[in-house]
This record gives C-alpha cells, structure tokens and sequence, in this order.
C-alpha cells in the first residue's frame, strides 16, 4: 500500500495501521475538514485571506535542476571573498607574513612551489604551441568576454534598456555565463598553476578572486531572483534590489577585469 | 610604414602613454571592458539571430547594438593609444596584421547587413520567430570575425612581440 492510496487504504488495510498509521491525504482532508467547519462559524477578514494567498505563493519559487550546486558554488564564493577581503585589508595595512616571519608561510610556500613544478605547470610554461600558456590566455580572455558580455546584456536590461525584451527571456543568458565562468575557472586555474609563487604573492591578484567571487554571488542573486518573477512572484516589488544588483554586478566585473589587468603589469 | 611609425613615437602624446605606468595600465584595463560590452551586445544579437537565443523579439536585442557601439568606441580610442605609444611594437606583428584584417572584415559584415536589407528584414521578428538564412549566415560571420579579433589580440605578445 502506498502514501496515495489515501483515506479508504488506510482504513480497509490493517497491517497499514502499524507501519503508516496515518497517511498524507488524510491529514489534509482532516485539515479541510476543521478549516472549512472553522469558516463556516466566523468570517474572517479580507486581510487574513490575503496572508493565506500570499503564503500559497511563495513556496511556489522554483527549483531548477542545478540549483543546489549553484547554492553550493554561491556559498563558497562568498566564503571565498570574505577571506580573501580579510587578506587584502592585511595586505593594505602592510602585514604581509612573509615579511613578518619568512618561515611562518612556508607550509603555503611549499605548496605553491610544488604546484609550480607539477608536470602540467611545466606544461603550461614550456609549450611553445598554441595550446600552451597563450592558448588558455586566449581561453581565459574569451570566457571572460562571455560571462562579463552576457552579464552587461541582463544588467542593461534591468536597468532599462532594451525594455522590448522581457525580463523572463533573459534567463537562458545565464547558461552562457555559467559556461563562460566555468571555461575561465578551469583555465585561471591552470594559469595559476604555472606562476603559483608570483601570483599569490601579489595582493592585486587576491583582490581580483575577492571580486570575481562577489560578481559570480551578484549572478546568482539575480539568476535566483528572475527565476521567482518568472513563476508568477511579482517583480515590481523588488525592482530597486534589482537596479541595485545591476549596478555592482556592472561596477564589480570592471573592478575584476581592472585588478586582473593591473596583475599582469605590476610584476 | 616605418617612417611613420617613428613620427607617431616622436609625439608628445606617445611620450604620455608610455612614459606614465597608469596611463597604459589603465588603457588595458579599459580596452578590456570594452570588449565584454561589445562582444556581450553584438554576442546577443548573434545568438538571437543564430536561434540559440529565442525568447526575446529581435527589435528588443537590436536595441542593445548601440551599446556594442559604445564598446566599440573605448576600444577605438584605447586602441589608438596603445598603438601610439609604442608604434614600433605593431607595425611589423603578424598578429596585430590579422587582428586589424579581423576588424575590417567585421566592420564590412556589419555594413552588408544593414546595406543589404536583411537587418530591416529580421527588424520585426517576434518571439520564438526563425531568422531567415541569410540573417544566420551574417550572425556566424559576426561571431566567428569577433572571437578572431579576440584571439589575435591576445596573440600579440606571442606571435609578434608586442605587451
């Protein structure tokens, strides 16, 4: 017997009662019952019904398939960029550990010199071909094309431009920049790996992942948010969050692109 | 062209870009922006034309071009300087050859799809509408000249020897 055979399995299966002595639909059909006997006695206000609609809506949010590990990466990120901030505030004060005491990093030290020496570091360094250290700097140029380009698009959008388009037909855009951001989080990686020592000495380019963590947040927020509009939550209420969110999502990727830029030209 | 070159590098603006740090540093970091906003408006256009992207009317993206010009424009002005400050660096790179080629190749299939009529054509399409052929070719050319211009760009340290 299974949860859908309702009230009458429940009653007419006597091993039922044992194992699922109450099933679901009985429940809610118990609820109805006390609610609809409740209302029939006392008229409740307008405003009560209004609560009761407004509460039926608002778990209807949907849940696309990915959402979780979107969650996940959102999370993370900002885990990321709170303690990459912390650093770069440390930097800016000027305690830098490795000035401090040289040997109180060199557990950190080891790691990046010996990510530096892995063979696929080598790799990237040494090939003189296309697909070596040029090839994923071209990689990592048009993905960022990609995710900031299509980022620019919905934010225009939210901020009025291009107002023809409906804010609902711009959620596909957001394939692009998830594809795009995780292009660039394969092949910064890999360029990382061939400079370790040097990259992660330069507090630009922690600034750089700080920021880039926050843009991706800011993506995920207005994903989120446009999700929900699109399932009948209206947007209008949360249109000044959304003007917001498009500016620092505009202002946050012309920070990264600056730091990231400024990166290669100060060592 | 060296002759020229030379000139450009005499100038007192080609002293400003390279003598300051920032100036350069700076110029790079605009030169990029503007490529995300260029690559993002005509991108979308593309995309929407090409069917990947059908949910909005094709009037509603078109409006985003203009946009793309804006891009367009910080990449021209940049672009000038990079090459003002150090002229020597581009006129002899095979990259930066095929980097401009790309452009003029771009800039003429923007100008045939508005000559030829076909941007008035799509103009009108609405929701989940099918472009015509013609406009899908235009839209692939688009992507593919723009990504090239892009791969060139990046190719400039590599194959030639500019920074």
């Amino acid at each position: 017997m299974t949860m859908k055979d309702g009230y009458m399995g429940y009653r007419s299966s006597p091993d039922a009662q044992t194992r699922e002595p109450v099933s679901e639909d009985a429940i809610d059909r118990a609820i109805d019952e006390t609610i609809r006997r409740y209302f029939m006695r006392h008229e409740p206000p307008a405003r009560a019904y209004a609560r009761v609609l407004g509460a039926a809506q608002r778990p209807s949010a949907p849940r696309r398939d990915g959402s979780a590990v979107r969650s996940w990466v959102v999370g993370i990120a900002s885990a990321t960029a709170a303690l990459l901030l912390v650093n770069v505030a440390l930097h800016a004060l000027g305690v830098v550990s490795a000035q401090v005491a040289p040997d109180a990093n060199s557990r950190t030290s080891l790691f990046l010199l010996w990510l530096s020496s892995t063979s696929l570091a080598r790799w990237v360094n040494e090939s003189e071909t296309i697909v070596g250290y040029s090839g994923i700097l071209f990689l990592h140029t048009l993905g960022l094309a990609v995710t900031v380009g299509a980022s620019v698009v919905v934010d225009l959008r939210m901020l009025g431009v291009a107002s023809r388009i409906s804010v609902g037909a711009l959620l596909p855009l957001f394939r692009y920049m998830w594809l795009g951001f995780a292009v660039n989080a394969l092949s910064g990686a890999m360029l990382f790996a061939a400079d370790a020592p040097r990259k992660a000495a330069n507090p630009l380019f922690e600034l750089k992942l700080a920021l880039i963590a926050i843009g991706v947040a800011v993506m995920a927020l207005m994903e989120r948010r446009l999700l929900q509009a699109q399932s009948g939550v209206p947007l209008a209420a949360s249109q000044p969050r959304l003007n917001a969110l498009a500016i620092a999502s505009l202002v946050i990727w012309a920070a990264a692109i600056a730091a990231g830029r400024l990166v290669a030209y100060t060592f | 062209m060296h002759a020229f070159a030379l000139w450009v590098k005499g100038t007192d603006l080609s002293w400003l870009v390279t003598h300051h740090g920032w100036v350069w540093a700076t110029c790079e970091a605009l030169h990029f922006i503007g490529m995300s906003i260029l690559f993002g408006c005509v991108g979308a256009l593309d995309v929407r034309m090409l069917g990947l992207w059908k949910s909005p009317p094709v009037a509603g993206v078109n409006a985003l071009v203009k946009w793309g010009v804006l891009g367009f424009l910080i990449n021209l002005v940049t672009g000038v300087l990079f090459f003002v400050g150090e002229p020597l660096q581009y006129v002899d790179n095979p990259a930066f050859r095929f980097k401009m080629l790309f452009l003029f190749l771009a800039g003429w299939n923007v100008l045939l799809f508005y000559v030829t009529g076909v941007a008035d054509q799509v103009e009108s399409l609405e929701p989940e509408d099918d472009t015509p052929f013609s406009a899908k070719v235009f839209a692939g050319t688009s992507l593919l000249l723009w990504v090239g211009v892009i791969f060139f760009g990046r190719m400039l340290p590599y194959l030639g020897t500019s920074f």
